[in-house]
């Protein structure tokens, strides 16, 4: 009797599971944006209309999953559905180099006209990028650069000027000095190197200092707080400010600080735009954030490798191209690399950034 | 084709072989005591390190209870899944799902009726927590799949799932403070210091799944079918139905867990618990539970928790670069541990 019972609700439980799926967007893999009508497409690609030369067909790779990337995607929806051309993106799962370098093996022998990667190992996956560049297919990156690969062209923030940006603004945030205590989810990690050593860069001679080495979480949410209690604790009464380097730390540090009561107490310094991030700004629990600006990336990656497709694969050209559309958005061309810059945003013009966010389609950054 | 003489092992879970019984005991308690030794030895030498002011201050004793409180509520669930001689490595993404699962039931209810919304929310995602723990158990009892991948399948799913389910956004809590309040609240005892109310919720779970495993006739199965599957099936024991009780505790608790870890983070959060069946793990082999089965307790785990956390929360606020060591550290402890239980296994053997 119970034996058929557990299988009955074994069943239930495997029903929900698939009812789950059929409310989760049908999104098996990372289609650009589930209110794409076009998404639905995918798998007829010569259906989409497209420009005199022929649609082309655009894969962007990224180094995970995370709501960064989804604001990316919608970038990337806004190029498609402008271009008229066909595009979509995915992250490695895991997110680690080998998975990644699968998906472009996987993007080249499906003939994509363009590749744009973040990568995960930058030196590691040069081989694998000249690779598809000998094949025939253009490779950009945007995110993460691979500096010693053959790419065309890197669209991306620039970390230690990041960091210096935020060392700035935290200056300015203590004009008699401040002592600071920073989270991180690995020191180890390339972008966060460069932020911290940017940020001491920004707040040189401002007699602003860490009181130690940047607390690391190893990207777990629950250590992330958790580490900000223990900091709290550690240097209580002498600690003035905190900084999180990774966009998850913003919110664990609100958390962690409004439970000990110190909100307003201490300056909270943020990397990034989660949804929680801006809505802490906005609730005057944050002083700056510094983000970046994924929805350029995916924007402005499908448009690059659309002009590599017409110029046919040269890079040179298609950055000539691009240049009226950067000099719009207040953008830097340097050699090969495009630097798509920071927005500082602080309570005061939070509200403003947040409607500009909204008016994409997007919540965070 | 029984397996001859192999009732003496099921004897002793019987109620009435007390001799047995008692034995079993004593060993389990004498196990529980060597925790806490080394916990106590540990909360003595933090007196003496840099940081005995910081260690012993209120706010950070409330933090380790809460730290404890969280890590410990699924561990348990862990330990009793343990004690049959499975293992449930889904753990981490049911807590994120149900994290996610609740965030959204609570705003989709909240748009009509906000005064039901978190009792919905809170009891639906309990109510899927206890299908997956069911599913679990069945796949593993009625089609006899060995329990590592079955769980190792939910591991995977259930991750996939909670990305899936809002686009891989986390949901916040903020219009429903109530939530984060229960997880960060506590009862004051002194001006400063204040029992957080998910430890007394672990209290409450500890004791419960305490009783359940000692005090009654599926607690005893539960130990039996560990230490000798065939034997407690061929003796008449429903088998499945111990099966059913230890994965749905286990899913049931993660499912608490993963409620009590939107709280603490302010949202449902896709990627929370990631790799937290592990800590669960290592929280069960420190307090004595045995990866063969059979062996294992709350209290043991409960002090397993409170050792991992003590050793965490002793290196950050000593170290520097503390997350580096505590891995070694923990590793030491880990394989400490095993060994102990090893040899107080082959002791009693001979």
């Amino acid at each position: 009797m119970l034996n058929r019972v557990s299988f009955l609700s074994g069943l239930g439980a495997s029903l929900l599971s698939l009812l789950l799926i059929g409310c989760g967007n049908n999104t098996t893999s990372n289609q650009t944006s589930p209110n794409a009508p076009q998404g639905g497409q995918q798998q007829s690609p010569t259906t989409t209309g497209g420009g005199g030369s022929g649609s082309g067909k655009y894969k962007v790779i990224t180094n995970g999953i995370s709501p960064f990337w989804e604001s990316m995607g919608k970038g990337l929806t806004a190029a498609k559905t402008e271009l008229k051309v066909e595009a979509d993106w995915q992250g490695p799962n895991p997110a680690e180099h080998n998975a990644q370098v699968k998906l472009i093996k996987d993007a080249v022998a499906g003939k994509v006209d363009g590749i744009a990667v973040s990568a995960i190992e930058a030196d590691a996956l040069a081989p694998t990028i000249d690779e598809s560049i000998a094949a025939g297919i253009p490779v950009i990156t945007f995110d993460s650069d691979s500096p010693k690969s053959k790419r065309a062209a890197y669209i991306g923030t620039n970390n230690r000027e990041a960091g210096r940006i935020a060392g700035q603004e935290t200056a300015k945030l203590y004009p008699s000095g401040g002592k600071l205590v920073a989270f991180v989810g690995n020191m180890s990690a390339q972008n966060a190197r460069e932020r911290y050593e940017g940020f001491l860069e920004g707040v040189k001679g401002k007699n602003i200092t860490f009181l130690q080495e940047p607390f690391e979480d190893n990207k777990d949410k629950g250590r992330a707080r958790k580490n900000v209690e223990d900091a709290i604790t550690k240097y209580q009464g002498k600690v003035t400010g905190f900084v999180g380097f990774y966009s998850y730390n913003g919110p664990a540090i609100v958390s962690a600080v409004e439970q000990a009561g110190l909100l307003g107490k201490v300056k909270v310094v943020c990397f990034d735009g989660e949804p929680e991030t801006l809505r802490n700004l906005e609730a005057g629990k944050v002083d700056v954030t510094v983000v970046q600006k994924p929805y350029e990336f995916g924007r402005l990656s499908v448009m690059l490798l659309n002009e590599m497709k017409k110029s046919g694969g040269k890079g040179d050209a298609a950055l000539q191209a691009m240049k009226g559309e950067l000099d719009k958005l207040g953008m830097k061309l340097d050699g090969t690399i495009i630097d798509t810059g920071v927005t500082v945003v602080t309570p005061k013009n939070a509200k403003q950034f947040l409607d500009d966010l909204k008016a994409k389609g997007l919540e965070s950054t | 084709m029984s397996a001859p003489l192999s009732e003496k092992e099921t004897v002793a879970a019987s109620p009435k072989s007390g001799e047995a019984g008692m034995r079993l005991s004593r060993f389990f308690r004498a196990r529980e005591s060597s925790v806490l030794v080394v916990l106590v030895i540990l909360c003595v030498l933090l007196a003496f390190s840099k940081s005995r002011d910081t260690f012993y201050s209120p706010r950070n004793l409330q933090n380790l209870a809460l730290s404890i409180a969280l890590l410990s509520t699924f561990a348990i669930g862990e330990t009793v899944v343990i004690i049959t001689g499975g293992i449930d490595l889904s753990l981490g993404s049911v807590i994120a799902f149900c994290g996610m699962l609740l965030g959204i039931v609570v705003i989709r209810v909240g748009e009509s009726s906000p005064a039901l919304a978190i009792p919905t929310a809170v009891f639906f995602t309990l109510g899927v927590a206890l299908l997956i723990g069911t599913l679990n158990a069945t796949l593993i009892h009625r089609l006899r799949l060995p329990p590592f991948i079955v769980t190792l399948a939910a591991l995977t799913f259930f991750r996939s799932q909670s990305l899936i389910i809002n686009q891989q956004m986390p949901v916040t809590l903020s219009k429903y403070p109530a939530l984060i309040d229960f997880v960060n609240g506590r009862v004051l005892i002194t001006k400063d210091f204040g029992i957080p109310y998910p430890a007394l919720l672990l209290i409450f779970i500890a004791i419960a799944v305490h009783i359940v495993l000692a005090r009654t006739k599926v607690g005893r199965h539960v130990y039996s079918v560990g230490s000798n599957e065939q034997a407690t099936r061929l003796s008449g024991v429903n088998v499945g139905r111990v099966k059913l009780f230890a994965y749905g505790t286990s899913a049931l608790l993660a499912g608490v867990a993963g409620i009590l870890y939107a709280g603490y983070g302010g949202q449902g959060d896709p990627q929370s618990g990631g790799g937290y069946e592990l800590n669960a793990v290592a929280a069960a082999v420190i307090g004595g539970a045995n990866l063969n089965g059979g062996q294992g307790s709350v209290s043991g785990t409960v002090l397993g928790a409170g050792l991992l956390m003590v050793i965490q929360n002793g290196i950050n606020l000593n170290l520097d670069n503390a997350s580096r060591w505590e891995g070694t550290v923990i590793g030491g402890v880990l394989l400490l541990a095993v060994l102990t239980t090893a040899l107080q296994q082959r002791n009693q053997r001979d």
